[in-house]
């Protein structure tokens, strides 16, 4: 996702445009006015051997739980499937509501 | 550079220790493939109420850091269109089901998942065959 702000703006948020650039992945274009524009992006991500262990073992402790259940969510489940397959269908015929 | 465009399902069974080819590509930083993850990825993963404490899903993003993101823009939206208009998609297929195939078709990449049959008679899908995978070191 790119935002678009001005560099006043891009100061008084830095850190939080840090953090969405690190772990979202998402980019900005900051606009200093009648100068010119730069972009914010996040370069591959380096960790060391030993921090990716760490997030990987992390992942996958905090959500094992979650995931050894039926269903992931509601998503997943018979009731919304079948809703959702209805909704396509009329989205299929062009009807749309 | 192949384009692996990865399913929510195969983050669920990463998690239950299957799927091991994924650590293997973020674990030594394969320079042959890219991982993908389509933002509706995101969006199905974060619907899980596990999600809901601010420190699981700050878990999450740094997992998801190692991905390179994709939304849904007007080029996918159009071959996702096609799909819905021509109904060339298979019953049991959700909608984010049809906007992960149509990022893969745009990105020219493969779909990694674990439900091919949801995925069936899309035109111009890959599919991702993790055997294809040599593994370099033994996974611990």
């Amino acid at each position: 996702m790119k935002h678009v702000l001005s560099a006043t703006e891009a100061r008084n948020r830095f850190f939080e445009i840090l953090n969405s650039v690190i772990y979202r992945g998402e980019e900005f274009i900051v606009e200093k006015k009648d100068v010119g524009t730069v972009r914010i992006l996040p370069d591959k991500p380096k960790h060391s051997p030993e921090e990716i262990k760490k997030i990987l073992k992390e992942f996958r402790q905090v959500f094992s739980k979650a995931a050894k259940r039926k269903y992931w969510s509601v998503i997943d489940t018979p009731a919304w499937k079948k809703k959702e397959s209805k909704y396509l269908e009329n989205l299929s015929k062009g009807i749309v509501k | 550079m192949k384009k692996v465009i990865v399913d929510t399902n195969v983050l669920i069974d990463y998690v239950n220790g299957y799927t091991k080819w994924l650590e293997d590509v973020i674990r030594y930083e394969r320079s042959e493939i890219e991982l993908v993850l389509p933002t509706i990825v995101i969006a199905e993963y974060f619907t899980s109420t596990a999600l809901e404490k601010e420190d699981e899903a700050e878990v999450a993003d740094r997992m998801f850091s190692f991905f390179r993101k994709q939304d849904l823009n007007e080029e996918i939206a159009k071959v996702l269109g096609a799909i819905l208009r021509r109904k060339t998609y298979a019953q049991g297929a959700s909608l984010a089901d049809l906007i992960i195939a149509s990022s893969t078709i745009y990105l020219k990449g493969e779909l990694a998942t674990r439900n091919k049959a949801d995925f069936a008679k899309i035109p111009n899908l890959r599919f991702f065959n993790s055997s294809a995978i040599h593994l370099t070191q033994k996974i611990n």
